[in-house]
């Protein structure tokens, strides 16, 4: 071949020799070997963070790309002999060209709908922290690409500086009780061991009077056994708590009995009216009644808000249920923006489950004492003492008492759960008011958060990031068909309505496996489905984006076709050169000459 | 194996590439006897023949059961398809006591007897338990190896606790202790021997359409005849009237029940009765020999030929009858793939041995075929036909994709048996210049043709997944592995190009390759045992692949110390 008198000659002979080609090879075939057996040890995401998706790995590929660049460029101008070789290599060039734009420009995520469900946006890996002020997004950071800690997230017009101050993927919620000061309302925990061989049983748990975002939190069930704290405390008149969300200005009202007179709600312009309170309520039919004593505490609060220019919201709040939405449902959207709370004092004996049961009984002097219930012998009572385990007569487990506070400070804290635990992410906020004030904490995916700053009340959420796609997707019925007779899935089958609001088309198909929807690119895909008892029917589905396919698809057509003039039609290209005597055979060397 | 069956087969001969009698000119008319044996091999072969005949009749020896014929074909509902009874009969008793000739009986007789005292399923000790710490474990006798569903009846908890966390094992992608897995087996044997002595699982009866076949053990029959008065007939041995009646029967059924296709279930029952694959693995053998052993005696070698062309007709058979029956393509589990591979490999040796005029590669050839059919057989892999995971079902480029890589597999194990016979040729001294550059011309051929089917193989497994979920390629263990077997032939390619390796290394390297090749066949599913691909795949055979690569390595050793 023709040599050239272009300086990087050399260097480009070099990089697109064959040595350095059959290095590149076999080092791409030993990290290979390499990292499938770390994702054999380890796990496919870690195999996949330190090789597969690392730059790397990246770089190395980039390095096979320019040794095929250089060494078809090696062999320009090009001959008729060459046909085979230069078409097989621009074929790998444009694969891994097309490799590229997909690894880049790709998208790819898994979308889950419910049947009767609708949505348009698909989550994609990591999360977004997002800062809201009165119902609207003021910020929103992506944790990926949070790298250094503790960092700032930048907020206009705001009173105070927010930062990031701890990341974690595997948090856990766990319950902090401390003994309080002297100014703390009284409030009683205790923490007690249950062990038992027979059984194999050891757990430690806490029982507290009085938990903000428990109510249950004073009794414990392992197993068959009733463990409860009593109150020695007389059942107090329970309380309704009502917070305005915008101004976060709470308003306490006692309640005793139905009330069908108008109760201002401070100044806001609100009224409360035509309140009923069920001490036990029992849901019949659409409405409530007071039940009598068969049925667990529940207490209950109901009645109608009212504004100035008579809209009105009605409301009804469960104790047990403090998280539930107060609102009616098919009401229209929350209106006044109120969050309720009610509180009351659980009455004793509301809640013997009639087995074996182990009550704390808390006396004022400090001197606690205990009652053991069992359902074949009399009730035995004792003093509670410290680390001195007492026998209980279920076979032949015993109860040893840690800890005994008697005003408990509840509070919630985060901490890594270790390699065991599902990934669950959390973050640490610090916020920090002009005036140098500082407010630290917590934060768990798909929670929310309220912070108040300079009389403003600011919501903090830490949701899974999402992509918004073109079109909003909509699953009308899954099914699942089975192979007669058997409960093994034969295949699975989605009904969807695809929807556009820009070309505003609407598209109805059915998916099903290895049968996707194509719409602008996106496809949708089958490829999991839910069928639960309670949450109904559902499919999970890959919705992905990949741009390098026309590219991957031409380059590997392109190698195959050159591979053949290669391998099988070689003489053919070689016996038309003009010079007979420099036909090489199948096993002449053509790259070193 | 392989090597000393290769070093009997070269003892005898000359040099490897010489070229077949058949087909070349140069040996006619050596001497009129000669010539006329040439002329006419058949007369004298017909000896062959009558042993492929002989080997068809021991393979069905039941004539004295001819009564039961009819009764095969009943149509039974299992697994999510319509199979013979036959069928059904022996897929039970072979999962409950690992042979399909309980007693030397035949599965159906044995069937229909359990069905007609449906109280000694229970206590017949017929449940083969081989594990030794399970037999500890429940408490039965160690010597012995077969069981009783009611002498294992005081074990149940401690199954119940095994299976339990096993599952549990499973659901955390944990591999299950070896005791654990046995004691799922022996639950789904007992669980086996429950829907039979219930009756449950004797579904016979339509349901309609589309619906679950039933019962007549759990819900009462109104056919005519029925089928429980069947199973009468036969307990009183009244052999006739059972004949007759299983006839009617087997009418009713087809007229109630068009999904049940005729023609399929007798292909089912002539498929078991035919043994195709074990026919096509003996005359693999003996075509082995006599193309190996006999170059100069043109009977025997053409013998040979003969008995070599029927081993593949018998396999084609046997794959055509197994798509046609289950209406899938031959590549949904490991036994299938392994059986294609082989099939492939044949078609790939005769291909090269007509193109190169030579009996080299399909002696070599009819060898690992052999040997691959015996290990399909000898793996504890699940040979039956039952339908496949809904991801598998009739796909066109799953097809394609997964025919492609398993003939890929089949064009480097052809390549690997060349290997072994030219190294073996080559330390004996054995090899002619001119038959040394043949041999190693044809393995590069095959390992060319390797390369470029894993290569088209793979990337049509990314037009799948693309197809399917949207990603061409996802690094997955098994497409890694594809690759990195790719790219080590692509070594061997390019350095054979150069003239970097020589005729021994080229050998010496089609044997290491067929290790990356086992690597992704089998050890991606059961060494790392991770990834997509694990569906369509038994579990076991350690052993037998661990034998092979020690026997490999022991041929190695002695190859690289004798050169």
């Amino acid at each position: 071949m023709a040599c050239y008198n272009v300086p990087l000659m050399p260097f480009i002979r070099a990089l697109g020799s064959l040595k350095f080609a059959i290095f590149l090879i076999a080092t791409l075939a030993a990290i290979l070997i390499i990292s499938t057996t770390v994702e054999s040890i380890h796990g496919t995401p870690i195999a996949q963070k330190v090789f597969y998706n690392s730059r790397w790995f990246d770089i190395f590929l980039a390095f096979i790309w320019v040794n095929i660049f250089c060494s078809t460029l090696t062999r320009w101008p090009f001959q008729r002999k060459h046909t085979g070789f230069v078409i097989t290599h621009i074929g790998i060039l444009t694969l891994l060209i097309g490799s590229l734009l997909s690894r880049i420009t790709g998208v790819e995520g898994q979308m889950t709908l419910f049947e009767e469900e609708h949505k348009n946006r698909m989550p994609q890996n990591g999360h977004t922290l997002s800062v809201g002020l009165g119902g609207k997004k003021i910020q929103s950071v992506d944790l990926n690409a949070v790298k250094k800690l503790p960092r700032e997230i930048p907020l206009k017009e705001a009173h105070f500086r927010l930062f990031v101050t701890q990341v974690l993927k595997d948090a856990e919620e766990i319950k902090d009780i401390k003994e309080g000061g002297e100014k703390d309302p009284v409030n009683r925990a205790v923490q007690a061991t249950l062990s038992g061989q027979t059984m194999g049983v050891h757990e430690t748990f806490w029982l507290v009077q009085n938990d903000p975002d428990d109510p249950h939190a004073f009794f414990k069930d392992i197993g068959p056994a009733h463990f409860k704290l009593e109150s020695n405390d007389k059942a107090s008149a329970a309380k309704l708590v009502v917070t305005q969300k915008n101004t976060g200005k709470s308003f306490t009202m006692p309640i005793d009995q139905n009330s069908a007179a108008e109760i201002p709600i401070d100044n806001s312009g609100l009224v409360i009216r035509n309140l009923k309170y069920y001490p036990n309520a029992k849901i019949d039919g659409e409405t409530l009644a007071n039940s009598p004593a068969d049925v667990p505490f529940n207490p209950a609060v109901q009645f109608e808000v009212r504004d100035a220019e008579g809209n009105i919201e009605h409301h009804t709040k469960f104790f047990i249920f403090p998280h539930f939405n107060s609102l009616r449902g098919g009401e229209k959207a929350d209106l006044f923006h109120l969050s309720l709370r009610l509180e009351a004092a659980v009455p004793e004996g509301a809640d013997d489950a009639g087995g074996p049961s182990f009550i704390f009984r808390p006396a004022a002097d400090g001197r606690w004492t205990y009652r053991i219930l069992s359902s074949r012998k009399p009730p035995q009572d004792g003093e509670l003492q410290l680390k001195k385990p007492i026998s209980t007569g279920w076979m032949d487990m015993t109860v040893e008492v840690n800890q005994i506070i008697n005003r408990a400070k509840v509070s919630k804290n985060v901490r890594p759960a270790g390699a065991e635990g599902e990934e669950n992410y959390a973050v640490e906020i610090l916020a920090r008011g002009k005036d140098g004030s500082e407010h630290k904490e917590w934060l768990l995916a798909g929670k929310a958060l309220q912070i108040s700053m300079g009389n403003q009340n600011y919501e903090l959420a830490l949701e899974p990031k999402s992509l918004a796609l073109p079109f909003m997707l909509r699953l009308n019925d899954f099914r699942k068909i089975d192979y007669p007779g058997t409960q093994n899935p034969a295949s699975f089958e989605s009904d969807v309505v695809l929807y556009d609001p820009k070309a505003n088309l609407t598209l109805e198909r059915t998916i099903k496996m290895n049968r996707p929807l194509d719409y602008k690119g996106f496809r949708v895909f089958q490829s999991s489905y839910i069928q639960d008892p309670e949450a109904g029917e559902g499919s999970v589905f890959t919705i992905a984006k990949n741009p390098g396919i026309l590219f991957i698809y031409s380059g590997a057509v392109t190698i195959l076709i050159g591979v053949i003039l290669l391998f099988y039609l070689h003489p053919f290209f070689n016996k038309s050169l003009k010079e007979p005597k420099e036909i090489p055979t199948a096993h002449e060397n053509k790259v070193t000459k | 194996m392989t090597s000393k069956s290769q070093a009997l087969s070269v003892a005898t001969g000359d040099a490897g590439g010489e070229a077949s009698a058949a087909r070349s000119p140069k040996n006619y008319g050596r001497g009129t006897a000669e010539y006329r044996r040439r002329q006419d091999p058949w007369l004298r072969n017909t000896g062959g023949l009558l042993v492929l005949i002989a080997c068809f009749f021991l393979s069905s020896c039941e004539s004295q059961y001819a009564y039961l014929e009819t009764a095969k074909h009943i149509p039974i509902q299992h697994n999510g398809r319509i199979k013979p009874l036959d069928s059904f009969s022996r897929q039970t008793l072979r999962l409950i006591t690992s042979t399909e000739n309980w007693q030397r009986k035949p599965a159906i007789a044995v069937m229909l007897e359990a069905l007609s005292d449906r109280e000694a399923i229970a206590t017949a000790k017929w449940i083969r338990i081989d594990y030794f710490e399970l037999k500890e474990t429940l408490g039965v006798p160690k010597n012995e190896r077969f069981f009783s569903a009611v002498q294992l009846m005081p074990g149940q908890a401690k199954i119940a606790a095994l299976v339990q966390s096993s599952q549990a094992k499973r659901g955390k992608d944990v591999r299950p202790s070896r005791l654990e897995q046995k004691a799922e087996e022996l639950y789904a044997k007992l669980r086996t021997l429950e829907g039979l002595s219930s009756g449950e699982s004797i579904r016979v009866y339509p349901g309609g359409s589309g619906a679950a076949w039933m019962s007549p053990y759990t819900l009462k029959e109104n056919l005519s005849p029925r089928f429980i008065d069947l199973v009468g007939l036969y307990k009183d041995k009244s052999f006739a009237d059972f004949d007759e009646q299983t006839k009617l029967w087997i009418q009713k059924i087809h007229s109630l029940a068009p999904e049940a296709n005729p023609a399929k279930l007798s292909a089912e029952v002539f498929y078991f009765r035919l043994h195709p694959f074990e026919c096509a693995a003996a005359a693999y053998f003996l075509a082995f020999l006599l193309l190996g052993l006999f170059k100069r005696r043109r009977s025997l070698h053409a013998l040979g030929l003969f008995s070599l062309y029927s081993a593949i007709v018998f396999h084609t058979l046997g794959i055509a009858l197994r798509v046609f029956i289950l209406s899938r393509p031959p590549v949904s589990n490991m036994y299938e793939s392994m059986i294609f591979m082989n099939w492939a490999l044949m078609i790939f040796a005769t291909l090269f041995s007509v193109i190169r005029k030579n009996a080299v590669a399909v002696t070599a050839g009819a060898l690992a075929s052999g040997l691959v059919m015996l290990y399909a057989n000898l793996l504890p892999i699940d040979s039956s036909m039952d339908v496949v995971v809904a991801v598998l079902r009739s796909n066109y480029w799953l097809t394609i994709h997964v025919m492609t890589v398993v003939s890929s597999y089949g064009a480097f194990g052809l390549a690997m048996a060349l290997g072994h016979r030219h190294l073996i040729l080559k330390t004996l001294n054995k090899f002619s210049p001119a038959a040394e550059e043949e041999s190693a011309h044809l393995i590069e051929r095959v390992i060319q043709l390797g390369t470029i089917l894993i290569g088209t193989g793979t990337v049509l497994g990314g037009v799948w997944a693309n197809e399917s979920w949207g990603r061409f390629w996802g690094w997955d263990p098994k497409e890694t592995w594809a690759l990195i077997t790719f790219l080590g032939y692509l070594i061997v390619i390019h350095l054979r190009y150069t003239q970097k390796l020589n005729n021994f290394g080229l050998a010496l390297s089609s044997v290491l390759g067929f290790l990356l090749v086992l690597m992704t066949w089998y050890g991606v599913n059961f060494v790392l045992g991770r990834g997509l691909h694990s569906y369509g795949q038994g579990a076991g055979g350690m052993n037998w692949v661990v034998y092979y690569l020690i026997l490999e390595a022991v041929f190695l050793g002695f190859i690289l110390l004798k050169k």
